[in-house]
């Protein structure tokens, strides 16, 4: 998997590699798209050493490691740390090193989901409204039985 | 939860207490009035409405001595009357003080409540009113679907009851609140705190009250949702898991959208 970042083009950034970051790294892997993860905690350094993906050590934040990882290339970013703050730093730096990239990244706040779209975001998830939506749904076909 | 209803009791006896202090300056400024348009002077009204205030009507300082105003033994008299009011003043002022902290621990609205609650059939209850509760309910009341809100904060379950929704303050794993929230009858219960520890015995002690009712969790992660399957069957959820899914195949319907693109360009 592991590719050298200069080479890769039409990749996924995926920034933070918490439960939400995984996941994508896994549905990506799985179809073959290339991508590279940004992560600064050293634990999950280590879990990405082991899966054999691609990644820079330190803050998504930072737009040396966002060019690091070929952002001027890149499809499109997934921000997706567990800090509002970050993620929308994150999300303004990014659109400002590459305007035409696809922003996806997530929040808790719905508030802030306006923000975030504002500051650039082209696809914003709320983990607690997927959620919820799920289990209504679920009470619902049960209702209907 | 205790400690905010001393709190609160502390509030109601004060407020009672100026209640009580503004109707005596009341009955002495109404009364002072009164007594002055009926051709007492300034100094005669005030003297009577003290004694009266203070229970010294008919007593042998009372409207008969009132010439003799400046002779010791009144004074005497008059000063211990004095003390025997303000003693009679702090003992009501104490009575119903203890009065309306005993009538406010019982905490009335939430018992009628209680009551409303245990009428319900087939509802919800939701463990811990969280950003992820807080959808749910926007969800809930959407599907016309009824729910019991239990939350440990006192302050978080006052603000839904002032939203008209039900809730209750306390522990959800207390077996007693559960009844409160009538488990008995509801037909899921969702726990949606970000402790698998707390939602793990959460679950326990749900199935042990209602063998029938729907279990819905939140987990933290994988191991936490093989814990919770292997307690009793449910529906067992990772939000984040679920917004991962959801950019995942976001960002893969992308990639196709540009490849027919390429495609058809080509």
């Amino acid at each position: 998997m592991k590719t050298k970042f200069s080479e890769l083009k039409d990749h996924v950034i995926i920034c933070g590699f918490g439960i939400v970051g995984e996941k994508i790294a896994d549905i990506l892997n799985e179809y073959k798209i290339s991508f590279i993860v940004i992560e600064v905690d050293e634990k999950k350094i280590e879990q990405l050493k082991k899966y054999d993906y691609n990644f820079i050590e330190g803050s998504a934040m930072k737009s040396k490691n966002l060019k690091d990882a070929n952002i001027k290339s890149a499809k499109a970013i997934a921000v997706v740390m567990d800090d509002e703050a970050k993620n929308l730093f994150t999300v303004i730096t990014a659109k400002d090193l590459n305007k035409d990239i696809f922003i996806a990244t997530r929040t808790n706040d719905i508030l802030i989901k306006d923000r975030i779209i504002e500051a650039g975001a082209n696809y914003v998830v709320m983990p607690q409204k997927i959620a919820s939506k799920e289990i209504i749904d679920e009470i619902v076909k049960n209702e209907s039985k | 939860m205790v400690k905010v209803d001393l709190v609160s009791a502390q509030n109601a006896s004060i407020e009672m207490l100026l209640l009580f202090t503004l109707i005596s300056i009341f009955i002495f400024l109404f009364s002072f009035h009164e007594l002055t348009a009926i051709d007492h002077n300034a100094y005669a009204s005030g003297y009577l409405i003290l004694t009266a205030m203070f229970d010294a009507v008919d007593t042998n300082v009372g409207v008969i001595n009132i010439t003799n105003l400046l002779s010791f033994n009144f004074l005497v008299v008059f000063t211990v009357l004095i003390m025997d009011g303000i003693t009679k003043v702090l003992l009501i002022g104490f009575v119903m003080a203890s009065f309306i902290e005993v009538f406010t621990s019982i905490d009335i609205k939430a018992r009628l409540q209680v009551h409303d609650i245990k009428k319900l059939k087939n509802h919800v209850i939701i463990c811990g009113y969280s950003m992820f509760s807080e959808q749910l309910t926007a969800e809930l009341i959407q599907k016309k679907i009824k729910f019991v809100i239990i939350d440990k904060d006192i302050i978080k379950t006052e603000m839904l009851k002032d939203m008209k929704y039900f809730s209750i303050a306390g522990n959800f794993l207390s077996e007693e609140i559960l009844m409160d929230a009538g488990i008995l009858n509801a037909k899921y219960i969702i726990f949606g705190v970000k402790s698998d520890y707390s939602n793990l015995l959460g679950v326990i002690t749900a199935k042990k009250i209602n063998k029938n009712i729907n279990i819905i969790s939140r987990a933290m992660d994988d191991a936490a949702v093989r814990y919770l399957n292997d307690i009793t069957p449910g529906k067992y959820f990772i939000p984040e898991y679920l917004a991962g899914n959801e950019i995942g195949y976001t960002l893969l319907e992308l990639e196709n959208i540009n490849n027919i693109n390429s495609n058809t360009s080509k």
